[in-house]
C-alpha cells in the first residue's frame, strides 16, 4: 500500500512505515484480526485434543492416582491414630478407644481391642501391661479350673507348676517383656492379687515362706525350684487331706 | 491458516509409562478399597452375622462331663459370644458359676490360711452364685448351680 504521508510503497500487513514511521492503521486491524483466528484455530485445536481418548485417559489415571493416594494417606492416619491432633507420651500415640477402655476397667475389651489393631508396640507400655496382664488372668483361671481339681491326688505336677507360673507372672506383674510397675495399672493389680494370694495360701496350701519366694519377680527364672515346690505342695495337700478324714 | 486449522497435535502417551501408572493405580485402588472395607467393618457398619446355630455337641461333652474348665477354654478358643443366645448360652452360664465357685473356694480356703480380707471376697463370690441359682436362665443349669452351692456351704 501507499503511505498517506511520504507516499512510500509498503506492505499491507506493516503496522508503521518503513520510510516514514506513520502508524498503518489498516496493518493494526490486519494483526488484531489474525491474533483472534489464530486463538480460535488453536482453541479449536485444545477442544479437539481433549476429547482424544488416550490423552483423556492419561490425565484421568493421573488424577485418580493423586485422588487415591490422598484419601488411602488419610485413612491410614485414621486408622492407625496416627494423626498430627493425636495424644503422645514419649512419641507413642495414646488411642483414645484404648485410653477410654483402661478408664472404664474394661481389660479384656482393651486386650481384644489392641490385638485387633496391633497397637502393641504403638502405645504407652502400661497399655500394653493392662490387656496382657487381663488376658494373663483369664488365662489362670482357665488353667485354675482344668487343673486344679478338688482332690489333690488328680494334680498333675506340670499342669500345676504352669498354673503357679502364670499366678507367678500376674502376682509379680511380669508381663512378657512389660516388667516394670506402672502407676495408671496399680488398680488393676490390687483387683488380681488378692485372689493369687488367696489361691497360693489357700488351695495350694503355701507357706509364708514359699509364698515370698513365690512373690520374688527374680525367682521367674528359677523353673527347678519351682517343679520340686510343686511336688512337695501336692504332697502334703494329699497328707492334710488324708489326715481330716 | 487452513492448514494450521487442520492440522491437530495429538501427545500419544508413552505407553510404557501410562501401562506403569495404571498398575500403580490398581495396587493403590487394593490398598484404599481394603482399609476402607476394614474400617467400616471396625465400626460395625458391615460385617457378616455369624451363624451361631451349628452343632453344639462339641460342647456337650465337656457339659455333661462336668469339665467346666475345659469348656471355658474351648468357649474362648472358638470366640463364642457370651450374650444369652440360645445355642450357647448355658454353656457361658455354667462357666460363670463354675467361676464364682473356685474363687470362693479359693478365698474361704484363704480365709482359714489367715488372710483377713478373704472372707469378704468369699461372701461376695457366694453370694453372686447364689444369685445365678435364683435367677438361672437355662433351666438344665439350675441342678449344676445348685450342687455347686451346696458343695461351697460343705466346706
Amino acid at each position: 500500500m501507499e503511505c498517506k504521508n511520504c507516499g512510500a510503497n509498503y506492505r499491507l500487513r506493516e503496522l508503521r512505515c518503513p520510510h516514514c514511521e506513520t502508524e498503518n492503521l489498516v496493518g493494526r486491524i490486519w494483526l488484531m484480526r489474525r491474533t483472534d483466528t489464530i486463538k480460535k484455530i488453536e482453541e479449536e485445536q485444545r477442544a479437539a485434543r481433549k476429547k482424544f481418548v488416550p490423552y483423556v485417559a492419561s490425565k484421568l489415571v493421573n488424577r485418580l492416582i493423586i485422588l487415591l493416594t490422598v484419601a488411602t494417606a488419610v485413612l491410614i492416619m485414621l486408622y492407625t491414630g496416627y494423626t498430627p491432633w493425636a495424644k503422645r507420651v514419649d512419641g507413642k500415640i495414646i488411642d483414645p478407644k484404648a485410653e477410654r477402655l483402661l478408664e472404664e476397667k474394661e481389660y479384656m475389651e482393651l486386650y481384644e481391642y489392641m490385638s485387633r489393631k496391633d497397637l502393641f508396640g504403638r502405645t504407652p507400655e502400661y497399655f500394653a501391661q493392662s490387656a496382657l496382664m487381663a488376658n494373663d488372668y483369664k488365662e489362670f483361671i482357665t488353667y485354675r479350673m482344668k487343673y486344679i481339681p478338688a482332690d489333690p491326688k488328680n494334680w498333675d505336677p506340670s499342669y500345676v507348676q504352669m498354673t503357679m507360673m502364670k499366678a507367678l507372672e500376674i502376682y509379680t506383674h511380669r508381663i512378657g517383656m512389660y516388667k516394670d510397675e506402672y502407676e495408671e495399672n496399680k488398680e488393676q493389680y490390687e483387683m488380681y492379687r488378692p485372689h493369687i494370694l488367696a489361691f497360693w495360701k489357700g488351695t495350694m496350701g503355701c507357706t509364708d515362706e514359699e509364698v515370698e519366694w513365690l512373690s520374688d519377680a527374680e525367682n521367674w527364672w528359677h523353673s527347678d525350684e519351682l517343679t520340686k515346690m510343686c511336688k512337695e505342695l501336692k504332697e502334703r495337700k494329699i497328707k492334710d487331706a488324708g489326715a481330716e478324714k | 491458516m487452513q492448514e494450521q486449522k487442520n492440522k491437530i497435535d495429538y501427545k500419544f502417551p508413552n505407553p510404557v509409562w501410562f501401562t506403569f501408572r495404571v498398575i500403580i493405580l490398581l495396587f493403590i485402588s487394593l490398598i484404599f478399597f481394603f482399609l476402607l472395607f476394614d474400617f467400616l467393618r471396625e465400626r460395625k457398619i458391615i460385617g457378616d452375622v455369624r451363624d451361631l446355630s451349628g452343632d453344639t455337641t462339641f460342647y456337650d461333652r465337656d457339659y455333661y462331663k462336668k469339665s467346666y474348665g475345659s469348656l471355658r477354654d474351648l468357649l474362648y478358643l472358638y470366640d463364642i459370644p457370651d450374650d444369652n443366645n440360645k445355642y450357647y448360652g448355658k454353656y457361658w452360664e455354667i462357666v460363670h458359676a463354675y467361676e464364682h465357685y473356685v474363687m470362693a473356694k479359693d478365698y474361704t480356703l484363704g480365709a482359714r490360711a489367715g488372710l483377713d480380707y478373704a472372707t469378704a471376697l468369699a461372701n461376695d463370690e457366694i453370694g453372686a452364685l447364689a444369685n445365678m441359682a435364683e435367677t438361672v436362665v437355662f433351666a438344665e443349669n439350675a441342678e449344676k448351680i445348685s450342687e455347686l452351692l451346696e458343695d461351697l456351704n460343705g466346706l
